[in-house]
């Protein structure tokens, strides 16, 4: 009588023993799966904000004021001569700081003389991830207007 | 006994629909969460790509000289190309090139150089109501469409240059 209670008891501390591994399993899976989740949405939140740093960069510089073509509307016209002026201006870090603009390149690429005008260039070396923002504009030259690309690379 | 077991059937199977219809609403919140949302690059380069890509392709200076060595626009050669289509000795001569082939591999490089290297898909259509004469495409054309037209006068009528973006 006694040993087939023992036998009984035994089984069934072997039964709980296996259900908790296997909780425990579950529990483990389910950690490492939300884990994973939590840093992809780290990574696509981080993302995203590097995204949205480039296009408010590139819409500041596509209507500053600063660059804008007489009779031209703004944000369809880059004047390289006004933009070589305030590539002076913002060689002063102080400046540049005043723009907003930081760890980042625009570039002016003219598509029909293949010219290119650098207006920042604050690349420093080591970066995890860079987004890049193009859009076609007119760049005004002493010469004429042309089809060109201005460019926005953001460094994180 | 019977009946018994017919209230094991019932109530398995209760389970079994409640277990489908869990896996169902996983499967529907999965599919939805998944699914890639437009960024906020994508939304803002949408709407402006289509407007600045035409203006910048019409106002710009070409290679193409007048005799007083000023630069031909595009909107002027398109515009010359059209009204003389059918008598090219008339076109602009673009170092030995007639303003519409000029004017045709011009636009064609320029497309290729910006909108098809960003992979995008486009359809350039210049042309008066159903004649056509000049179209770019870099299908396929399909999903959402962002289109953005500009007109040109010429003597043969308003021109219609569209640009569509897909997605």
């Amino acid at each position: 009588m006694v040993v087939r209670k023992s036998i009984k008891a035994q089984i069934k501390v072997t039964e709980t023993t296996a259900i908790l591994i296997i909780f425990f399993i579950l529990l483990i899976f389910g950690l490492v799966f939300y884990s994973h989740f939590q840093k992809r949405s780290i990574k696509a939140f981080k993302d995203d904000i590097l995204e949205k740093q480039t296009v408010i960069n590139a819409i500041k510089v596509a209507f500053l004021p600063e660059l804008a073509c007489p009779n031209e509307p703004i944000g369809t016209c880059i004047d390289v001569q006004k933009m070589e002026s305030l590539k002076t201006i913002l060689e002063n870090k102080q400046n540049l700081l005043y723009y907003g603009f930081n760890k980042l390149t625009i570039k002016l690429e003219n598509k029909i003389n293949g010219e290119s005008t650098t207006l920042v260039d604050e690349y420093r070396g080591n970066f995890t991830k860079k987004s890049t923002f193009s859009i076609p504009v007119l760049a005004k030259t002493q010469t004429g207007k042309y089809f060109a690309i201005l460019s926005i690379t953001q460094y994180d | 006994m019977i009946k018994m077991k017919n209230k094991a059937q019932t109530e398995a199977i209760g389970l079994a629909v409640i277990v489908i219809l869990i896996s169902l609403a996983i499967i529907f919140a999965l599919a939805f969460s998944l699914r890639e949302k437009p960024t906020i690059k994508e939304t803002y380069l949408k709407a402006q790509l289509a407007s600045n890509t035409l203006n910048a392709l019409l106002k710009t200076d070409t290679k193409c000289y007048s005799e007083s060595n000023e630069p031909y626009t595009m909107s002027q050669l398109l515009q010359n190309c059209i009204e003389n289509r059918k008598y090219p000795a008339n076109q602009i001569n673009c170092s030995g090139t007639f303003s519409c082939d000029f004017v045709k591999a011009q636009i064609g490089q320029l497309l290729s150089e910006t909108l098809a290297q960003w992979k995008k898909h486009y359809a350039l259509t210049i042309g008066i109501g159903n004649k056509i004469y000049f179209n770019f495409t870099n299908p396929p054309l399909k999903g959402s469409r962002e289109l953005e037209t500009f007109p040109l006068s010429t003597r043969e009528g308003i021109v219609l240059i569209t640009l569509e973006l897909y997605d």
